[in-house]
């Protein structure tokens, strides 16, 4: 296999880390993007996870299931970056424009609500609901008890559903929170790369 | 119709995020593969690098008898590791095969009486409903502490304390004996606290709680244990031990847990402090070593049979790919995971046998090419695995026809549930079996 058709040799474990690479960085991606409502960040932080598991191949390969040590780190490192940037983002929101790519009004305005939900909520409605984890796996992962976890899922479905609600009422000419988000984003046309302007 | 549009009654969540997932992959294209690889081994390098420069400068300073100035080393990094194996493409080939034939897979076995198990200890305490009690807890960082009321197994508001009660197996984190020696029993539950509502990550640590004669439950000793983030999988008590697998909670966590071990706790008057368990590990300590033998019985025996390899005494080293033993053609792979509890007392004696799952494949296949195609694949299974003096026996293989074990509960009137998956689909069912006092019977 030459995954990205340069020639080069390729052993065996690099063959076998590419092809997890290759299968799983866009659902890491997308997980990534639920937590942290920004794509550039998300698309960082999965190739760090990427990078952390090549650095780690020779245990990580021997688990059960690679991908969820992968998420896990994913949901940790998400975290943190929510913690770090939480403080900066106040004082930036009113003075940068963050261009996101061109997902649907509804995609964006669903990313725009789950920002609004504490992280603990927003964590287990992301795993459960996009990366579809059951609930005991949800609450396996956060260390947290099951009940907690559902009582997470059932404040966290209401309140994206009451946001969601809020969102759709303006009428004709309301793009979405995404232009009217507290952050000041808008959406816009990049092709998935990182934002062109923050 | 966009969930915009539709009203709140009619949000469907799994439906909007199985959308969103959908367009994000859509929209997005991984870097090369050679790229990432190579930063991830620019890091390592640069770590290392980082590392044997304050070494270095340690032991200078301490040389000199004063501070010195880091300076880069000149000796040269080790390569950057490039270990190990094999995630392969979900597609099932067919591949000649190296072992020796494969066994007869083994007839089903009868049903015996299922004993009856020691009974719930006979103690007020036993009867508490601890997810709406009122405890007094001791101080501790990030937690409230003093006398709190509890609803559903947690307190109001930030910070936050929750019992780890539930799960998946009620009952699975809370224990009782009698730990100070007085008659009476105590309880053991697993306690984390969230200190913020941002705060998505418990730390665990352990509580001892004693019932008063007017009712009252308070603990005593303090927290017991490391407070960390990792998860009291199963608790027991035993001689007058707290006993319990510590498995970390979070990826790439420094905490060192191997499979089989559990920690054991002593109350010495005024706190638990930890003692030997005499609890080994079924893998060995480090790359250097080999793990404890293992019987797997005679070549004809159950095990074997249902593991479709040669039966004997194995030995299970780490390598580059886990823990696994090459043998006649054929590998014997353990399964590791950071979530399952290891030990189940399934006797009710405080005797814990090891569950841990087991897979034998053709030499020329690697594990992970097996256990998510097949192929290559002669069985897996959740290995049931009794202490003998020199090391381990295995008394049953839990085995699915084409599925593979990923996760297990034991609950504790003597049910063991397994998380089974098809090796492409990726979906679970649970499968459940009960302990006969000899082998797990459907």
């Amino acid at each position: 296999m030459d995954p990205d058709g340069s020639g080069a040799p390729v052993d065996a474990d690099a063959r076998a880390f590419d092809t997890l690479y290759q299968a799983h960085y866009g659902d890491l991606v997308a997980l990534l993007h639920a937590l942290t409502d920004d794509l550039g960040d998300a698309q960082d932080l999965a190739q760090d996870v990427f990078c952390r598991a090549w650095q780690r191949w020779r245990v990580i390969a021997g688990y059960d299931d690679p991908v969820a040590w992968l998420r896990r780190v994913a949901v940790n490192l998400a975290t943190s970056r929510f913690r770090r940037r939480r403080t900066a983002d106040r004082h930036l929101a009113r003075q940068q424009v963050e261009v996101v790519p061109a997902l649907q009004p509804d995609h964006v305005a669903l990313v725009a609500a789950l920002r609004t939900l504490p992280v603990n909520q927003r964590t287990a409605v992301v795993l459960h609901y996009l990366v579809d984890l059951p609930v005991a796996d949800v609450a396996q992962e956060l260390g947290v008890p099951v009940g907690t976890v559902k009582a997470w899922l059932s404040r966290g479905r209401a309140a994206l559903a009451s946001r969601l609600d809020e969102a759709g009422r303006p009428g004709p000419g309301a793009v979405g929170p995404a232009d009217a988000g507290p952050t000041g984003r808008t959406s816009g046309t990049v092709d998935g790369g990182r934002a062109a302007t923050r | 119709m966009s969930h915009l549009d539709t009203p709140q009654s009619e949000f469907e969540p799994r439906e909007a995020f199985a959308g969103l997932r959908a367009a994000v992959r859509a929209s997005v294209t991984p870097p090369p593969a050679t790229t990432l690889r190579a930063r991830a081994e620019r890091q390592l390098r640069r770590r290392r690098l980082a590392t044997v420069g304050l070494v270095a400068a340690a032991v200078v300073a301490v040389l000199l008898g004063t501070s010195t100035i880091l300076r880069p080393t000149t000796t040269p990094p080790p390569p950057a590791q490039t270990p190990s194996p094999s995630i392969a493409p979900s597609t099932s080939t067919s591949i000649p095969p190296t072992g020796p034939p494969r066994p007869p897979r083994p007839e089903p076995r009868p049903n015996l009486p299922v004993p009856e198990r020691p009974t719930a200890i006979n103690d007020p305490i036993a009867a508490v409903d601890w997810a709406n009690a009122t405890l007094t807890v001791p101080p501790r960082d990030g937690c409230p502490s003093g006398t709190l009321r509890f609803v559903d197994g947690q307190t109001e508001g930030f910070p936050q304390m929750i019992l780890m009660l539930d799960d998946g197996v009620p009952g699975q984190r809370l224990a009782y004996g009698d730990l100070t020696g007085d008659g009476s029993a105590e309880a053991v539950i697993e306690a984390s606290c969230l200190a913020h509502e941002e705060d998505a990550h418990a730390q665990s640590a352990l509580l001892v709680f004693t019932r008063d004669s007017g009712g009252a439950l308070r603990s005593i000793g303090g927290w017991v244990g490391p407070i960390e983030f990792i998860n009291h999988t199963n608790i027991w008590v035993h001689g007058g031990q707290i006993l319990t697998e510590q498995v970390p909670s979070l990826p790439g966590y420094d905490y060192v847990y191997a499979p089989g071990t559990a920690a054991a706790y002593e109350w010495d008057g005024v706190s638990f402090v930890p003692v030997p368990s005499g609890l080994t590990p079924v893998v060995p300590p480090d790359d250097e070593t080999l793990g404890p033998p293992i019987d797997l019985g005679p070549d004809d025996g159950y095990v074997a049979r249902a593991l479709g390899c040669p039966g004997g005494v194995i030995r299970f080293g780490q390598h580059q790919e886990g823990y696994r033993v090459d043998r006649d053609g054929v590998v014997y792979g353990l399964g590791f995971t950071i979530a399952e509890p290891y030990l189940a007392d399934l006797d009710g004696d405080g005797q814990p046998y090891v569950l841990i799952t087991v897979h034998c494949r053709e030499a020329n296949v690697t594990a992970q090419l097996a256990l998510s195609t097949g192929t290559g694949l002669r069985g897996q299974g959740l290995l049931v695995l009794q202490r003998t003096p020199t090391g381990f026996a295995a008394v049953d293989l839990l085995t699915v026809p084409d599925r593979v074990v990923s996760g297990w509960r034991f609950d504790k009137s003597g049910v063991l549930t397994a998380y089974t998956s098809r090796y492409e689909s990726g979906e679970v069912e649970p499968t459940t079996w009960v302990w006969n006092g000899q082998y797990f019977q459907p």
